[in-house]
């Protein structure tokens, strides 16, 4: 018998992480249904990032956490990583000392 | 958009401009190579202040195009790209750009404020850069990320005591709570904190435990307390100097044990965040209402001269009083009318500082190779004085760079340096303010200006003139030798609306000259200056 195992949530950032661009990833983020216990997040193409954009992600992890859930890294743009360290948001985030996530120029 | 807004709106076109100025003028002492970290420093600072400031008036082209110029600017503070002739360049006409769409914010149509041309030559020149650097960057940053907070405890000494190395290093605790309208007013830690880095090296702690859930969260608001371990030679006053901007924060700066003394911090010794204080507290003042406050001095003048010959006019005990009373009124009203004109007083320097862009400019174009050197900066000249000299200052300058300095391979061949140096300096002599642009170019031809002047028949074939008579040639009307008259800013202006400007302003302009050595021009302007039309 085949077992189906449950999908794994992606969700694939914008090149935008803002407040500009605020509504549209808190929308996204809570649009975002996972039945697994890992969310996976592509954050490879993200080329603008503010310290409201990374609060908004920081709280999308600390929800997943809160759900059980565990958030993973698929890629992350090296302004995504630096960003979130000079922050102090890439412990909470998952970015710190990932060394599987691939840093992508943006 | 209301009469508030409005004003606001004024003075963030006044300020803006004055900061590119100062961006400007920091742009031009960027070396090429590595970028100089306390330039490259002012100049972000200037570039995210017009950011938030764009962003808080909705003009959100002007932010757009400086959070583009941040990233070129991010990249060259990190030392991921090298400051080129090409992005030396490319920050100039970044900051001829923005003036433009600062300017235009003041004008009705906004339309044309779409994003220029420039930014995705910035983006371009950034992503080509990144390219060049992306395998060592690589690396570099799996490097940072095991450098991060979670590793920095045990990092710490290690990373103080190499700072240590470089000078008088202390250690600072800083508590950063940012107020709800920091972000909606256009400004963001994450650029404060590179600055903050910048200074040294920083650890920072981040307390994200007041998060809401994203759906109960509203993104315009911070959540987030930060603490920063920051080890650097800087001063408090450096650091508060970044911090400052985030007007709307709860602050803490606590200076913990310099890194010689490996005592534990004194919790004593912490104080809430002061403001620096400032030598000089200054506001800004239309020079409308000063001419206002001149005017109401003349008023008083007049009143006053007609009272004193009401009073000379009159006897007795009352009358000598009054004469009395007049007489202390007198001294005052000259305080007054001297106080009122100090005010309109401002440092040449101003004007100067416009200098520097036109020459590295000019002397591109025209493939020399030219030093400007400004002293006398300090020297102060009322405003209206010194809106008038501007352009005779821009001939000038403009004459000595075009004509005066040779080109670099006839000044090698003159035995000279192929450099050659325009000075301006400002100083008070007297009861006068000189203001001498001087060069070491190659001189006035007198046989070519004798021999344009018989060909105009301003002279006779015969005439004997002095080399000073024949010098002053070039201050007559409609005199063009091909040497010294050139367009400035395509208007036309010789050397006789020089003159003339500063002769309308009760000064003089004296001219001498070397052939082979240089020419210098002097233009000598009385303290107090008198009426000019406004």
């Amino acid at each position: 018998m085949k077992h189906k195992t449950a999908p794994r949530a992606h969700v694939t950032l914008e090149a935008g992480c803002t407040l500009h661009e605020a509504i549209e990833l808190q929308f996204l983020l809570l649009t975002t249904k996972c039945a697994s216990d890992t969310v996976i997040v592509d954050g490879a193409l993200v080329e603008r990032v503010d310290t409201a954009g990374l609060q908004l992600l920081v709280a999308f992890a600390l929800d997943q956490a809160r759900a059980g859930r565990s958030l993973r890294w698929s890629g992350a743009s090296d302004l995504l990583v630096r960003s979130s360290r000079r922050l102090g948001l890439d412990t909470v985030l998952g970015l710190a000392g990932n060394t599987d996530i691939q840093v992508l120029q943006p | 958009m209301n009469t508030e807004l409005d004003q606001f709106q004024d003075v963030f076109i006044v300020e803006s401009l004055e900061a590119l100025d100062a961006m400007e003028a920091a742009l031009l002492r960027l070396p090429q190579g590595n970028a100089n970290s306390d330039i490259i420093n002012i100049i972000f600072r200037v570039a995210h202040s017009i950011k938030g400031a764009a962003g808080m008036f909705g003009f959100t082209a002007i932010a757009s195009f400086m959070h583009t110029l941040e990233t070129l600017l991010d990249e060259l503070r990190a030392e991921r790209m090298q400051v080129s002739a090409q992005v030396s360049d490319l920050l100039l006409q970044s900051v001829d750009q923005i003036r433009m769409m600062v300017a235009a914010t003041g004008k009705p149509a906004r339309q044309h404020l779409a994003p220029p041309v420039l930014q995705d030559q910035i983006r371009q020149i950034v992503a080509d850069g990144s390219r060049q650097t992306t395998a060592g960057q690589h690396s570099k940053a799996v490097a940072r990320r095991e450098a991060s907070p979670s590793d920095s405890s045990r990092n710490l000494q290690a990373t103080l005591a190499a700072a240590m190395s470089q000078g008088a290093v202390c250690r600072w605790r800083i508590r950063f709570t940012a107020y709800s309208v920091l972000l909606q007013r256009g400004d963001d830690p994450l650029p404060m904190l590179d600055e903050l880095a910048g200074l040294g090296e920083l650890i920072v702690s981040a307390d994200c435990s007041q998060i809401p859930a994203v759906a109960a969260l509203d993104p315009a608001q911070i959540h987030i307390q930060w603490e920063f371990l920051l080890a650097t030679s800087a001063s408090r006053e450096a650091i508060c100097g970044i911090l400052e901007r985030a007007g709307d924060a709860e602050l803490s700066v606590e200076k913990m044990e310099a890194i010689e003394q490996a005592t534990a911090p004194d919790a004593s010794a912490e104080v809430m965040y002061v403001p620096p204080a400032r030598s000089e507290v200054t506001i800004r003042v239309a020079t409308g209402k000063l001419d206002e406050l001149l005017n109401a001095v003349g008023e008083i003048v007049s009143t006053h001269s007609m009272l004193s010959k009401w009073a000379t006019r009159h006897a007795g005990a009352q009358a000598d009083q009054l004469r009395t009373g007049l007489s202390q009124l007198d001294a005052n009203i000259r305080e007054l009318q001297e106080a009122v004109m100090r005010v309109r007083m401002l440092p040449v320097g101003s004007l100067f500082s416009r200098f520097p862009r036109m020459v590295r400019d000019l002397s591109r174009r025209l493939g020399k190779q030219v030093r400007l050197q400004i002293s006398g900066e300090q020297t102060e000249l009322d405003k209206l004085v010194l809106e008038k000299i501007g352009d005779p200052l821009v001939h000038l300058v403009r004459n000595s760079v075009d004509h005066g300095i040779e080109l670099p391979d006839i000044r090698l061949a003159a035995g000279k340096n192929p450099e050659g140096t325009v000075r301006m300096n400002a100083f008070r002599q007297g009861d006068a303010i000189n203001i001498v642009i001087s060069d070491d170019g190659r001189g006035l031809d007198k046989s070519r200006l004798l021999e344009e002047a018989q060909g105009k028949g301003l002279i006779d074939a015969d005439a004997v003139l002095t080399d000073q008579q024949v010098y002053n040639m070039i201050f007559l009307p409609g005199f063009t030798t091909a040497n010294w008259t050139t367009d400035v800013s395509g208007r036309g202006v010789g050397m006789d609306v020089v003159q003339q400007n500063i002769k309308e302003l009760g000064g003089s302009v004296v001219l001498s000259t070397e052939p082979g050595k240089g020419t210098t021009t002097t233009i000598v302007l009385p303290l107090q200056p008198g009426p000019v039309d406004k």
